[in-house]
């Protein structure tokens, strides 16, 4: 009798098998390219232009951030609290490690420029402690063992772990465990410290900030984005960029594409701070994910098809129990750990999983950057930076450099378009 | 005579509490999210009504957003492997 093994690894989103080694080595080559690329200053490339934000979490705020970087006068809009949707109830992780082949190079490119941004004003608690993803199985163990080949040629520094070293590097894991992959440079930040400190540059820099104040509307002009109309009456700008996350959909009309973004709740649990853990790294497996906070308490989460689809924040009893189930299992030493806060959080899908960056065919001067599958946290540093590329490449006519079109160039956000079929006018 | 520890379990103080609403904070979640107050093993039990006092004083003396600070499950802490047998039985 064959038993059947699992695969329950909670982040490995690339297929190691699917995945080729030439695009895995075509990450190495992007991610060069790209770093080589956001080098260059940005200061004073935006000057004079008007750019209006639509939705302040950490999408919208690091926009906002690089734009006022290169000289744009930005003035951004937030429906409700700045930072308090996805982007102050997520884990916190900026990870390469785990992500498909295709995803890597801007992941990485992202790390850097949190790690970047957080020595030079942006408080973010960024720390490098490393994403180690445990296999339980045998099965586990050998797409890890695949895994570990294309990150390899992907420029990604990992260690694998036996069983044994797991132990040893992993306080309270599973001694029975099938070893464990170790991404050595992947990241995690404090969103709420981020948020606030973004928001405190971008003040000091005249970006005007308006929350509690949702965009009504897109003005359009001749073919052209004017800006937007809120209570607050008529906000005239040279371009309008949405970054409204799950609440994207909203905009298909006024994008003139179907910007097919679906919410979905997930949610996390938090244990009281733990001593004695300082090194404790991201990690992963058994369909859950946890890490330690900068203040020292162990954060458990793990989302997935089975959650309810919508804007439902309230923690459910059925997930904190899969968490707890599946994080005692995977960390038997942190069962006895006491849970003293549970929240969830709205995650933004796209049918592909990639998201949707780029303009919207509608009008000039119009552009989208949302729908990060559960990733924003991590690329919103990159996305950030590239907006900056990507709204030049419309206004004064400086073509996106290739470097950039290596790694966005799938994301656009007209895709869905003919796939939408069930239209009836 | 400002400085009152508001959260004990965070250690944050009626100025840093003052600050944050002076930085833009308008109710009791966006202060959380600015200095921690609530976050503690007693999930502001012990401060919330402190700080929604607070926030309730601003320059304008209104509250812009009626938002209060979550409550959230568990209301004592359990630990991780009580949320499973409790669920197993
Ligand atoms: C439980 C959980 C754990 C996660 N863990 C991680 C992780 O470890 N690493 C990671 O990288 N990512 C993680 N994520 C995902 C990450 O949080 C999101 O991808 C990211 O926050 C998306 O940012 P955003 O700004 O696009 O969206 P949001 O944070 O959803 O912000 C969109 C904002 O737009 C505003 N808005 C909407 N409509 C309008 C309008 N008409 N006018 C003005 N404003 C408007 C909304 O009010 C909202 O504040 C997690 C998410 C969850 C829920």
């Amino acid at each position: 009798m064959s038993v059947v093994l699992e695969n329950r690894l909670t982040m490995l989103s690339m297929d190691p098998l699917a995945t080729t080694e030439e695009e895995s080595a075509r990450a190495a080559s992007d991610y060069a390219n790209l770093t080589a690329h956001l080098a260059a200053d940005t200061a004073g490339t935006m000057a004079g232009q008007r750019v209006v934000v639509v939705g302040g979490g950490v999408i919208g705020l690091m926009t906002a951030l690089y734009l006022t970087r290169a000289g744009a006068q930005v003035e951004l809009f937030e429906a409700q609290s700045l930072g308090a949707a996805a982007s102050g109830r997520n884990a916190g992780g900026i990870y390469a490690f785990g992500r498909a082949i295709d995803e890597v190079a801007l992941a990485r490119a992202s790390m850097d420029l949190w790690e970047d941004l957080s020595t030079r004003g942006i408080d973010s608690h960024f720390q490098r402690p490393g994403h180690a993803m445990i296999a339980l199985n045998d099965h586990e163990r050998s797409l890890l063992d695949l895994a570990e080949r294309h990150y390899a040629l992907a420029g990604l520094p990992t260690r694998m772990l036996s069983p044994e070293e797991a132990v040893a590097m992993l306080p309270g894991v599973n001694p029975d465990n099938a070893g464990a992959l170790m991404g050595t440079t992947d990241g995690q930040g404090y969103p709420f410290t981020a948020v606030t400190s973004i928001i405190a540059e971008l003040r000091a820099a005249d970006a005007i900030i308006h929350d509690h104040c949702p965009v009504q509307s897109v003005i359009e002009r001749g073919g052209h984005a004017r800006g937007v109309r809120s209570e607050r009456g008529v906000t005239e700008a040279d371009h309008v960029i949405l970054c409204a996350g799950p609440w994207l959909a909203g905009f298909s009309e006024s994008a003139g594409c179907n910007l097919a973004v679906r919410p979905r709740r997930s949610q996390l649990m938090v244990t009281e701070r733990i001593a004695g853990l300082e090194n404790f790294p991201f990690v992963s497996g058994n369909r859950v994910y946890a890490r330690r906070t900068h203040a020292g308490n162990i954060m458990v989460g793990g989302g997935g098809p089975w959650e309810q689809d919508g804007y439902n924040v309230t923690s459910s009893y059925e997930a904190l129990s899969f968490l707890g189930k599946h994080m005692s299992e995977l960390f038997p030493g942190l069962a006895g750990a006491p849970i003293i806060r549970a929240f969830a959080g709205t995650v933004e899908l796209t049918a592909d999983h990639l998201p949707l960056f780029g303009p919207a065919p509608a009008m000039a001067g119009l552009w989208i950057s949302a729908g990060y599958n559960g990733h924003g946290f991590g690329l919103c540093a990159a996305m950030g930076r590239l907006t900056v590329d990507l709204i030049r490449s419309g206004s004064d006519s400086v073509p996106l450099p290739a470097a950039v079109n290596a790694v966005v160039g799938e994301f656009g956000p007209d895709r869905f378009n003919v796939k939408q079929g069930n239209s009836h006018e | 005579m400002n400085d009152h520890m508001i959260c004990r379990c965070e250690d944050v103080t009626a100025t840093e509490v003052r600050a944050a609403i002076d930085a833009g904070a308008c109710n009791a979640q966006e202060v959380k999210m600015r200095t921690r107050a609530g976050m503690g093993p007693c999930q502001g039990r012990v401060c919330r009504p402190a700080v929604e006092a607070m926030v309730g004083v601003t320059d304008e003396g209104v509250l812009r957003s009626n938002s209060a600070m979550t409550v959230h499950l568990p209301v004592r802490p359990v630990s991780l492997q009580d949320l499973v047998i409790e669920r197993e039985q």
